[in-house]
Parts: structure tokens; C-alpha cells; sequence
């Protein structure tokens, strides 16, 4: 104790925490509960736009957990009940008079509610405007008395000390040192640690691209089945090699439309992202045409370097967390849970390391396996879909599997491989080694020969 | 056993005959017309015939049984399903 009460004269804050987004504010509302002395240090003033706008259920018991539910209930955004996937081929199903589309593997969709799932009290989670959703958290984080200072660029931290890292920011042009017992880096996709350790590495498969933006009173009907579900969130594929289309519902006439696609096509359009939506989205003339008849209200915006790796995501006095410790192919709306639930399991750790008074990289071990394991899933769950696409929509239509593929769809990976997963492996392997196997032309060209995380 | 085959393989041979085929094959369909090599097992065909293998026939085929082999023709089809009962 007395070395404990030393320590806390020569810091200024227990936990130092880079980025105010998602994964930063939960991180900084569970420490600041447990009486932690907390500071965030966002670049930005908020609110501020941000993609990766649609999230799954397994953000619900993180929400309760931090008290922030509450408010994101209030705040009136929309309800996503469950997820739907169209293919290219749906309008040629509906032409020739189809009725067991359900049973067909063109089209696959879910509700949430069909699975159980702990600490999920609800049947919906939520569509978000992420300028709105994210400070709501931040300013969650604030009231539980996290110190945020908005608008502070942090540009290293120095680990000279392992015991007492100093934060490196900006203030107006004033650089000052920040010395904590602990950093989290919650960054995002600027990766701020990862960077300075050189411990990030691109995708070697995922090389996505996408391009986004909002248009306003967009048919959301215009490519559902069932015309009830047109508040989930779609997954338009595109009969282009390996590129689909987000649709999600951000107010009642406003809607979020992404492409993402290959490096490759995305460069042979020379950033000229207009022209390049266009033309990717006018593979799907039903799309084009109720797009057309909407208005965009947004700037097409485009994020490259997509997807990516680190080696390290835990050090002495340091975590990772959010996309600053992973970005996989967002196809599933995994982001936001990916934050709110590293920021759970690190906070876990980081309480029982602050109580212990010790924070050397071993005590973030548990963190740094149950995010590996669930990476592993979500990972080779993402590769599969891209493998085999059919093989997704059959899985959702039989009976043995679909709740174990909701189990994935609904963020629910930190307890062990869902059995689909080795279904669906065994299943790829056939299918891959056999050329007359009814599914072998259906093999998409990205293939993941390792799933395994780097760290 | 015979008849059991038997009647199998006429209900499916109704099936691709009448759900399938956009025309009838004044031929007829025979046990071993070559359905893959027609063109007779689109995607979209195949999916149908699964599914009522799977709803009126009651036998689920896993994934891995989707070889040109067991999909060859009609006999080929129908011993999958007898061995997947």
C-alpha cells in the first residue's frame, strides 16, 4: 500500500487513454466505476462522422454493463431487429415466380431473437448516426468521472519508464507530458501504437476498400424479400468479384450506402470515387435505380488500408484495444463490438492488475487470449463467406446450424469455436478438392490460407 | 427394398420432369440422363431439387454429397438419398 500511495504522487492519472471513441469510452466508463483515475485525450472535438454504423446485439451487455444503454436508448436511433443478405440473382428468383425463396441460397436473412443469448435483454440493437452514438459514450465516460479533453493529439508515449509512461500530446501548439501508470491505446484505425511499435502489419487477403456515403428517402424496400424487414441491415453482393454494398437505416428517410471492394478496381477508377460508385453500383440496376431516385445528402468518403494485423496488442503498462489492436473485413458490423468488448475484457484485466499494483504484460494475458480466440472465429468465419458464399446462405437456411451462425452474426465469439465453423472448414475443403463438387464454381477468388491471428 | 427404389426414383423423376424442366422432354427423362452434362442441374435447379429432397422427402444432403458423382443422374441421385436415409 505504501508503495501504492507513493506511486500516486508522481502520476497524473492512473489510465491514460489515446482516442475517445467507442472502445476509449467504454474503456475509460468501466475504470472510471471502479475509482480508477482516468484520462482521454481525443484529437477530435466531437461530435464528429465516423463509418461502421450498424452494431450486433453482443454490444448489449457491455451498454447495460457501463450504464450507457439508458442513454442510447433515448436517443431514438433506429432499432435493427436482424440482418439480410441479397445476391445479385434475387430479381431472376422473383421473375420466374419462385416461392421458396427462403429455401433457395440467394438470399439469407436473420432475427436476432431467435437466439438466446447471455446478457441480452433485448430483441434489437441499434442503427447509429456514430457523431451521436460516440459522444453519448463520451460524455457517458465523463459523468462517471473520466477526465476528456477533446481536440488533444496525442503523438507517442514514452515508455522510458515501463512504470510510469509519459503521453506526448499537443496542446494548442504547446507540446506537454502526461506521465500514467498505464496506456490504453483505443486510437482506432490510425493504429497510434501499433505504429510507433512497429508491430502492424497489412492483411495479406483483405485488401477491401470502401466507399460511402448518406442518401436521403432511398427505397429501402426497393431489394428486400419481405418487405417488413427493410429496417435490417442489407448486404447487397454485387456480381463483381468479391464486392458487396452496406445498407443501413440512420434515421427514418436517411440511409447509409457503402461499397466495398478490391484494391485493384478501386484503383483503376483513380480516386475518382463518384464515378467509381456509380459504376460498381450499376451492377445491380434495381440498386442503381432506387438510388438514383434518392438524394445524397453526404460526400462520398472512401477508407483504404483496410484490413490489418498486429503482432503485439499487450505490453508492460499497455493495451491495444478496438481497431487499434485489429480491423477485419467489416461485413458482419463486427466494429463496434469489437471495441465495446475489448474494452470489457481489458477493463477486467486492468482493475485486477491496478488492484494488484502490478502491470506488466502478463496480467493482460487473459485479454490477449480471449481476443485471439475470437479473432481466430470471426476471422475464418469472414473468410469462408468471401470462399464460399453459398456455403453462408445454406448454413442460415438449415436447421442444424443457423443458431450457431446467428451465434457469430450476433458478436457472441469469446467463448470457444462455434461448431458451424468446423462444419463449414470440412465443407470448403471438399469443395475445394473435388471439381465436380456442384459448389466448386462457386469459389470465390480471397483465400485465407491461414486464419490465425498475429499476436 | 425394390419398390422402395423404386418409388423414388419416380418421385424425383416427377420432380425434375415437372418442376424443372421448362419444357417436357418428349423423350422422357431416363434414370441415367446425364443432368449436369443437359444442363439440367442449374444452380437455381439444384436448389429446388434440395430442397424438396429435404421437405418432401425428408432427407437432409449434406453439403459435401454435392459431387458431379451422386448428381450424375437420376440412379445416382436416387442411391444418395437411400444411403443418407
Amino acid at each position: 500500500m505504501s508503495e501504492a500511495s507513493e506511486n500516486q504522487a508522481s502520476y497524473d492519472y492512473d489510465i491514460g487513454i489515446i482516442g475517445g471513441g467507442p472502445a476509449g469510452s467504454t474503456a475509460a466508463s468501466y475504470l472510471a466505476k471502479e475509482g480508477l483515475s482516468v484520462v482521454v485525450f481525443e484529437s477530435e472535438t466531437f461530435p464528429r462522422e465516423h463509418v461502421g454504423e450498424s452494431l450486433v446485439p453482443a454490444t448489449t451487455p457491455v451498454l447495460i454493463e457501463t450504464g450507457a444503454m439508458e442513454k442510447v436508448e433515448a436517443a431514438g436511433f433506429p432499432k435493427k431487429y436482424g440482418a439480410a443478405w441479397t445476391s445479385a440473382e434475387d430479381r431472376d428468383i422473383d421473375h420466374m415466380g419462385f416461392t421458396g425463396l427462403h429455401h433457395d441460397f440467394r438470399a439469407a436473412e436473420v432475427l436476432f431473437s431467435e437466439r438466446d443469448q447471455a446478457g441480452v435483454d433485448r430483441d434489437h440493437t441499434f442503427h447509429v448516426d456514430r457523431g451521436k452514438f460516440d459522444q453519448i459514450l463520451l460524455q457517458h465516460a465523463e459523468s462517471l468521472g473520466a477526465k476528456v479533453y477533446h481536440g488533444v493529439r496525442v503523438n507517442r508515449v514514452d515508455f522510458t519508464d515501463r512504470d510510469r509512461p509519459i503521453i506526448q500530446a499537443k496542446v494548442g501548439n504547446q507540446p506537454v507530458g502526461v506521465p500514467v501508470r498505464m496506456v490504453i491505446d483505443a486510437s482506432g484505425r490510425r493504429t497510434m501504437m501499433g505504429n510507433q511499435l512497429k508491430v502492424k502489419e497489412p492483411d495479406p487477403v483483405f485488401n477491401q476498400y470502401a466507399v460511402h456515403t448518406w442518401f436521403d428517402d432511398f427505397d429501402r424496400k426497393a431489394l428486400a424479400v419481405d418487405k417488413d424487414q427493410a429496417d435490417y441491415i442489407f448486404i447487397h453482393f454485387l456480381p463483381l468479384e468479391d464486392t458487396w454494398v452496406w445498407q443501413i437505416p440512420i434515421t427514418d428517410t436517411i440511409t447509409s450506402i457503402g461499397v466495398v471492394t478490391q484494391k485493384a478496381r478501386f484503383k483503376e477508377a483513380k480516386n475518382d470515387l463518384e464515378t467509381f460508385f456509380w459504376d460498381t453500383i450499376g451492377s445491380r440496376p434495381a440498386l442503381q435505380d432506387a438510388l438514383k431516385n434518392a438524394k445524397r445528402v453526404k460526400d462520398f468518403k472512401a477508407e483504404g488500408d483496410y484490413s490489418y494485423a498486429l503482432t503485439k496488442i499487450a505490453d508492460d503498462s499497455l493495451v491495444m484495444i478496438g481497431d487499434a489492436a485489429r480491423f477485419v473485413d467489416p461485413i458482419f458490423s463486427s466494429g463496434v463490438s469489437v471495441a465495446l468488448n475489448s474494452a470489457r475484457l481489458a477493463a477486467a484485466d486492468i482493475i485486477a492488475a491496478h488492484k494488484a499494483g502490478d502491470f506488466r504484460k502478463e496480467r493482460f494475458d487473459g485479454y490477449v487470449n480471449t481476443l485471439r480466440g475470437a479473432v481466430n472465429n470471426w476471422y475464418e468465419f469472414i473468410s469462408i463467406y468471401y470462399r464460399l458464399n453459398i456455403l453462408f446462405t445454406a448454413f442460415v437456411q438449415d436447421p442444424r446450424y443457423r443458431l450457431d451462425v446467428l451465434k457469430m452474426l450476433q458478436g457472441d465469439v469469446y467463448d470457444g469455436e462455434p461448431k458451424a465453423l468446423a462444419a463449414m472448414r470440412d465443407i470448403v475443403e471438399a469443395v475445394e478438392n473435388d471439381p465436380t463438387h456442384l459448389w466448386h464454381k462457386y469459389l470465390g477468388t480471397l483465400k485465407a490460407p491461414s486464419a490465425a491471428a498475429k499476436f | 427394398m425394390a419398390s422402395d427404389r423404386e418409388e423414388l426414383l419416380t418421385q424425383l423423376t416427377e420432380f425434375v420432369q415437372e418442376r424443372l424442366l421448362s419444357e417436357p422432354d418428349p423423350q422422357g427423362l431416363a434414370p441415367d440422363t446425364p443432368l449436369l452434362e443437359w444442363g439440367i442441374l442449374t444452380s437455381m435447379n439444384t436448389a429446388q431439387l434440395l430442397t424438396y429432397i429435404r421437405d418432401e422427402l425428408g432427407t437432409n444432403i449434406p453439403p459435401t454429397e454435392l459431387t458431379g458423382t451422386n448428381f450424375q443422374n437420376l440412379d445416382s441421385i436416387t442411391d444418395l438419398v437411400l444411403t443418407l436415409r
